[in-house]
């Protein structure tokens, strides 16, 4: 067996075969490999190889290798840049999704009456399927749907607002409907960062007359920062590819053009007509976005956790 | 003291399972890239049988046919009779079949073009849509000498689809509202004058006087208005939404949302919520189809009664009403009878012989009856007797084909310019926009 080169007293340089194997010269390394391989085999196979194809795909138009060109075409694709619009507006109600979540698990880690009762059923929403969600709002809240049929009928009309009729008001439907999936979810992550928090740390603040807010502002919210974090970027993530479900069921991205979103619009760029190269550029790049966020909201987020 | 540390695994062992290791990337690898999803360029194969080779309707060695189509409820059970039949016709071929709701059914298909593989038979629509397949489809000219007295539809050009099922768009109407209205049922609304007093009338009894959903793909009522002032020739040789005849179809558009006979309410609305709202009598017209699961006669004779209901052509434009110097084609029409529904195959079926008898089977003048009697289809045939087809309404469906000439066509939109008029006629309806407006942004999808 080959001994470590050492360049000089005190210096320890692996060797070639240390620095792929491992340290340990008994190769420890390659069975730590071999355990890990099939998972690995499985990404490489399943998202890699895919992942490279869409990337040579997106270089031809109809089987032709044209280079960039479909890049080209995405950056002055009106309704791509709209779409992009759309999901930048829908960043506005990401705070909604990160702190409401955290305050109905804070409450619900008081142990309320009836607190198993509400955690079951703030993740019933979560439970439903995408589509099914979409499906039965879609009905709920529709022109002619029940709820603004009731309001008509008692005589509170000028409430009943076809919110998925309007370009003004379609977005924020749609979004209100995700929030409703979600957020049962949500409170379920925070209740598990929530149940690491040292209960001396709330018997200290308890003793020292700290309220529910003071609580909840100076001892959760500090000690539940990692999973905020986590949450933000699940949630960050869903907004830019989670959300065709409902898109699709509740207004198709329309009225007009007020409801598309990029994953959408995608969608939308690979069947009608069929253009795989295109579409495949307008993913790349839309994997590419939410891989720059993700990793930037992990630096920031994670960081100031720690 | 130094530990001596144990190696888990000896030397030879090590090299065993690095060879091991290897192969199973390998092999695993190979599996990965042949169940990746990820959409290829679309590259067909060459023609694996051309027209005079082998693979007659009876193999020797049992075949499987793989089908893909539209048809739902009743019109399944039909269609899946008729392969029946063929099967039995032919004994050693199987069918398959795949069903796919309309909705997401060009999507799919869409799926199987850009991996150059899929079903043996594709249901198509007969135009443009699935003329822009056609790299990918087996011309069928020299195969369709046999059938072509047998049903109309045929293209002028290269054939690669065979015909066998009309559609048209109409208007559906309940008679009790149009009675209601003080309207006479027998005597519906024939010109945009006449409608325009009718829906004054209708919405007077708080009922809306047009219901279509203005949410589905593919939207109906756009193409429906464009039979009214182009012709197939408008956009066989290219056409632009922005020329005038296109662009005044949308103009009617407009009007019918000025003079309310469209409300608003309609834009969250999808086909099937609008079919709901004319069976439950809030509406007076459905934009109907000669063949449709919900909005063709066979249905909606079984929901109404047959004499509850009638349906009519669309009202014709007069060249000062409602527009001024409304552009009109010649060869305009107030039915857009064409070609609905058509058999394609593609150039990957290992068995393009027996996809395209199978195809062919559907001409035969039985099987056309037996189909448009169970409201699968609006035959295409020219050989059956459709009085023996005992349903007033569709007798007078005859009736309205007779007077019109019937196209190749029927889906005269690039599939690029659907989801565009969609989104446009939308904020149309919520006023966000005019027809001028909308015509330029469609045209601007243009590739």
């Amino acid at each position: 067996m080959k001994t470590t080169n050492v360049a000089s007293e005190g210096t320890f340089r692996p060797s070639m075969r240390q620095r792929v194997l491992g340290r340990n010269p008994h190769g420890e390394g390659v069975t730590g490999l071999l355990f890990f391989a099939p998972a690995l085999i499985l990404v490489f196979g399943f998202k890699g190889l895919p992942l490279v194809r869409g990337i040579l795909t997106s270089l031809t138009v109809k089987g032709h290798f044209v280079g960039l060109a479909n890049y080209e075409r995405m950056l002055k694709d009106h309704l791509w840049l709209e779409s992009l619009g759309n999901a930048a507006r829908g960043f506005v109600v990401l705070p909604i999704f990160i702190v409401v979540p955290l305050f109905l698990a804070a409450v619900l880690f008081q142990r309320v009456r009836g607190w198993k009762f509400f955690r079951a059923t703030f993740f019933l929403g979560y439970v439903l399927p995408a589509a099914m969600a979409g499906i039965m709002f879609g009905i709920i809240l529709g022109s002619n749907g029940p709820l603004l049929s009731f309001l008509r009928a008692v005589g509170l009309g000028g409430l009943a607002v076809p919110l998925l009729a309007r370009t003004e008001t379609s977005l924020w439907a749609v979004y209100s409907v995700v929030f409703w999936a979600w957020f049962g979810f949500g409170t379920l992550v925070y209740l598990g960062g929530l149940a690491a928090i040292p209960e001396d740390l709330y018997d200290a603040a308890k003793a020292d007359g700290a309220g529910f807010l003071q609580t909840l502002m100076h001892i959760t919210v500090p000690a539940v920062l990692p999973t905020m974090a986590y949450w933000t970027v699940v949630c960050t993530s869903g907004f830019l590819l989670g959300l065709f479900p409902f898109l699709h069921t509740l207004t198709a991205g329309g009225p007009g053009y007020s409801s598309l979103l990029p994953e959408y619009y995608l969608y939308r760029a690979f069947t009608q007509p069929v253009d795989p190269g295109y579409s495949s550029a307008l993913g790349l790049s839309l994997f590419v976005f939410v891989l720059l966020i993700t990793l930037l909201e992990i630096r920031l987020l994670y960081g100031r956790a720690e | 003291m130094q530990v001596r540390r144990v190696p888990l695994m000896g030397a030879a062992a090590r090299r065993k399972g690095l060879t091991a290791f290897a192969s199973l990337a390998i092999v695993l690898a190979a599996c990965g890239s042949g169940a990746s999803t990820a959409p290829s360029a679309a590259s067909p194969t060459s023609a694996n049988v051309t027209a005079g080779a082998t693979a007659a309707a009876t193999a020797v060695e049992p075949v499987t046919l793989h089908v893909v189509h539209w048809f739902e409820s009743g019109a399944n059970d039909a269609l899946n009779a008729t392969f029946k039949e063929f099967e039995q016709a032919n004994p050693g071929v199987t069918i398959e079949t795949e069903q796919v709701p309309y909705g997401q059914y060009f999507q799919k298909v869409g799926a199987y073009l850009a991996a150059g593989d899929g079903p043996d038979m594709i249901m198509g629509q007969g135009g443009l849509s699935h003329l822009e397949w056609k790299d990918s489809l087996v011309p069928i000219d020299s195969q369709i000498t046999d059938v072509k007295s047998k049903v109309v539809g045929w293209q002028t050009g290269v054939n690669y689809a065979v015909p066998f099922s009309l559609q048209g768009h109409l208007l559906a109407y309940r008679n009790d509202v149009l009675t209601q209205a003080g309207l006479d049922p027998a005597n519906p609304p024939q010109t945009w004058r006449q409608m325009a007093d009718a829906c004054t009338k209708i919405l007077a009894l708080g009922k809306q006087c047009i219901a279509t959903g203005f949410k589905d793909i593919p939207q109906v009522l756009g193409v429906a208005l464009a039979q009214l002032t182009t012709s197939p020739k408008d956009y066989v040789n290219g056409f632009k939404f922005t020329d005038p005849p296109i662009a005044d179809s949308l103009r009617l558009l407009q009007d019918m949302i000025q003079r309310k006979w469209l409300d608003p309410s309609l834009a969250d609305l999808d086909r099937a919520g609008a079919y709901d709202k004319f069976i439950k009598g809030d509406a007076a017209f459905l934009v109907a189809l000669l063949v449709s699961p919900l909005e063709g006669y066979a249905n909606l004779t079984k929901v109404l009664g047959e004499n509850n209901y009638g349906m009519t052509l669309l009202p014709t434009p007069e060249a000062d009403f409602p527009i001024p110097g409304l552009s009109i084609s010649s060869e305009s029409t107030r039915l857009d009878a064409g070609v609905g529904q058509l058999w394609v195959v593609p150039k990957w079926s290992k068995h393009q012989q027996e996809a395209i008898a199978l195809a062919k089977f559907f001409t035969d003048k039985n099987v056309q009856f037996d189909l448009a009697k169970a409201g699968a289809i609006f035959p295409a045939s020219t050989e059956i007797d459709s009085s023996l087809i005992p349903s007033p309404q569709y007798q007078k469906l005859v009736g309205y084909l007779k007077q019109v000439r019937v196209n190749p066509w029927w889906e005269l939109r690039p599939q690029f310019y659907v989801h565009g008029q969609i989104a446009e006629e939308q904020l149309m309806l919520l006023g966000k926009e005019d027809a001028t407006q909308a015509a330029a942004n469609i045209q601007a999808l243009a590739p």
